[in-house]
């Protein structure tokens, strides 16, 4: 087998806490992405999913920094630690990143064509005649329909849903081999939602692009990746194949995000909220850190964190489902 | 952005129009003779032929010889538009080598800073442009002169540059001759000035650094460089094009004294020198033009801003 695209091992990220110090807003994340895979990261606001994104090339804000004794490695390199100047290369070129707002995330005083060509031009050496040539084609490549306008047009010309597609063609125009999409269609109408997540699989499909994408709404995994992974509060806590996941969550986490969902088929009930919302990363509780929202805490639960349980590839950190010298491993 | 054009300059013309009338409104109302003197002797044969024109009369009168070019004769300085604009050319190098450097002193100051903020050179910096922002045109000027005249002087060597004056004393023989004078009066403009665009450019781009579309261009893997200049400077300095109209009337003004420390025989001379010799002609020419320069100066910034950033563009056509 081959070894996977992106693997993150023991990742923890420090924010600043407002009285002094720092707490780990990250906290001991393990995820792997293969080549051409589809994963999502699920969980609340404030889990820790968009730290998470960040800190694989390095561009967490200043004040927040990855901490010691993390890992991220691509294609078996090590990411962390490493000089600006390789991150710079792995920046567009190997992991292309599309973020939740397409409104501030292009430049307004530039055209959207010479947003494009100059990531063309300095991680592809593309310019003039060939330069253009390429935009346009990346530009009907994620749908939109008059290319040679769009190139032509400042961003604030096009539609939320376009700005999307313009922000997806950057993210392609250096050829990355992993795209990480943090929320990137929360921002968009519901219709429009659906064709972005469409075209994120298309693309992943056509050039066996992997994607990392960040949600909090499991539907949306569900519609687009292969696995899934669940973060709280820092960590995941439970992760495997986005079928097993859905059908049989092993996480009370899991379950509650589940039924916060509201459904389109069967009994229109009200979507049941999990009551409460995750703390901040410096008042994150003991023992597990679910365990003030789970409704079947144990006193154990309290105390100590859990173990992973299940069986590989799906799994979770659950003292419910733990059996003394059986589903620990 | 054409017909956006032709609005703006009809405004510019309105605006003009309008400048003329207050010059004109401020020496006719004031107390005292000069409105006779200004607005009707100096038209000749006004003054011999009948009574006094009423004010009606008087200010068409008055615009139309303004629009033929015409701003009176001076006592002291015979024709004033003719005395005007030989000065003209002496301001206008002074004005725009001065805002020249007062931008790329400014825009560099505020661009080091904001890449280095809170760190001790940014302080420093801070501390610097603070003072020189403070500090009046004719002082800085007067320690420039101190630091490169005068000092060398007193040690007994040859001054850096001339003491005064526009060009060498037996007359220029090319337009090298014209920049050794020019130097100390545009680094004092260009201090002064430059201090204030420092200012605005450090917190411009500090707040354009922390765009959500700065952080994805660092997410391209773009170089720090095209970051700060393409990315960050662009968006931060497209206000300070208009800012640039709002100072022109500062740049005129420090102009003024500029060149009474160095005793530059441009148009401020002439104004500060009329002011002293009471030649309300040259006085009021001086004004008109000063104002016509703002009123031109504003009109070039906003077709600008206009032309450099498409969503202002945008926004006058639609
Ligand atoms: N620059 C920062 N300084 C201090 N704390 C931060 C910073 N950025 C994030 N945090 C904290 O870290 C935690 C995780 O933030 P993160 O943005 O990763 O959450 P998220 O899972 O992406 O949530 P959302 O769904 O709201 O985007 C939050 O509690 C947040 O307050
Ligand atoms: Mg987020």
């Amino acid at each position: 087998m081959r070894s996977p695209l992106l693997e993150i091992r023991n990742l923890g990220v420090e924010v600043p806490v407002p009285g002094g110090g720092a707490a780990a807003a990250v906290d001991g994340v393990d995820l792997s992405v293969a080549h051409g895979e589809r994963v999502g990261l699920v969980g609340e606001s404030g889990a820790g999913k968009s730290l998470t994104t960040l800190a694989l090339p390095n561009l967490l804000p200043p004040g927040v920094r990855i901490r010691p004794g993390s890992s991220v490695r691509l294609d078996g390199r090590e990411l962390v630690g490493a000089p600006t100047r390789d991150l710079r290369a792995v920046r567009g070129k190997r992991v292309a990143l599309v973020f939740q707002d397409p409104t501030h995330a292009l430049n307004p005083a530039l055209t959207v064509g010479s947003q494009i060509r100059e990531v063309l031009l300095v991680h592809r050496g593309l310019r003039g005649g060939e330069a253009r040539a390429e935009t346009l084609r990346l530009l009907s490549e994620v749908g939109l329909p008059d290319p040679a306008r769009t190139a032509a047009d400042p961003p604030h010309r096009l539609s939320g849903g376009m700005r999307q597609r313009a922000c997806i063609a950057l993210a392609l125009a250096g050829e990355p081999d992993l795209l990480v999409a943090d929320e990137p269609t929360t921002a968009l109408d519901v219709t429009v939602q659906a064709r972005i997540l469409d075209l994120l699989v298309h693309l992943s499909e056509a050039r066996g692009l992997a994607l990392l994408l960040v949600s909090h709404d499991l539907a949306v995994v569900s519609r687009t990746c292969h696995r899934v992974a669940v973060m709280y509060a820092g960590r995941v806590v439970e992760k495997g194949p986005v079928k097993a996941v859905l059908e049989r969550p092993l996480h009370p986490y899991t379950r509650a995000l589940l039924a916060a969902r509201p459904r389109l088929t069967g009994p229109r009930t009200l979507p049941a909220p999990i009551a409460g919302s995750i703390p901040a990363p410096s008042a994150w509780p003991t023992g597990c850190r679910f365990h003030p929202r789970c409704p079947d805490a144990l006193d154990r639960c309290r105390r100590e964190a859990p173990p992973w349980v299940g069986l590989s590839p799906h799994r979770a950190t659950c003292w419910l489902h733990w059996e003394p010298g059986g589903g620990a491993s | 952005m054409l017909s956006y054009a032709i609005r703006r300059l009809a405004v510019a013309v309105v605006l003009a129009f309008g400048v003329a009338t207050v010059c004109f409104a401020l020496v006719w109302f004031a107390p005292g003779d000069e409105r006779s003197d200004l607005l009707l002797s100096g038209r000749g044969a006004v003054v011999d032929t009948g009574p006094e024109p009423g004010l009606v009369e008087a200010y068409g009168d008055w615009v139309g010889s303004l629009l033929r070019g015409d701003l009176g004769t001076s006592e002291r300085s015979g024709n004033v538009a003719r005395w005007l604009l030989a000065r003209l050319p002496h301001t206008l190098a002074l004005s725009v080598s001065g805002l020249v450097l007062a931008v790329v002193f400014g825009v560099g100051v505020g661009v080091l800073q904001a890449a280095r903020a809170g760190t001790v050179l940014d302080r420093l910096l801070t501390l610097g442009t603070v003072v020189a922002y403070s500090a009046p045109a004719f002082w800085v000027g007067i320690l420039l002169g101190g630091a490169f005249i005068h000092k060398p002087m007193e040690l007994g060597m040859e001054p850096l540059f001339p003491l005064t004056g526009v060009a060498p004393p037996g007359g220029a023989t090319s337009l090298l001759d014209y920049i050794p004078y020019l130097v100390l009066p545009a680094l004092t403009l260009g201090i002064v000035l430059g201090a204030g665009i420092a200012r605005y450019t450090r917190a411009a781009m500090l707040e354009a650094l922390a765009q959500d579309y700065v952080r994805s261009a660092r997410a391209r893997g773009l170089s720090e460089m095209r970051v700060l200049f393409r990315h960050g400077l662009r968006t931060a300095l497209l206000p300070l094009i208009s800012l640039l109209g709002v100072y022109l009337p500062v740049l005129l003004t420090g102009a003024v004294f500029v060149e009474t420390v160095f005793s530059r025989t441009g148009i401020g001379l002439a104004m500060m020198e009329a002011i002293l010799g009471q030649d309300l002609q040259v006085l009021m020419g001086g004004a008109l033009m000063f104002g016509f320069a703002a009123v031109v100066g504003n009109l070039i910034a906003d077709l600008l801003y206009g032309w450099a950033d498409p969503r202002i563009g945008d926004a006058v056509r639609g």
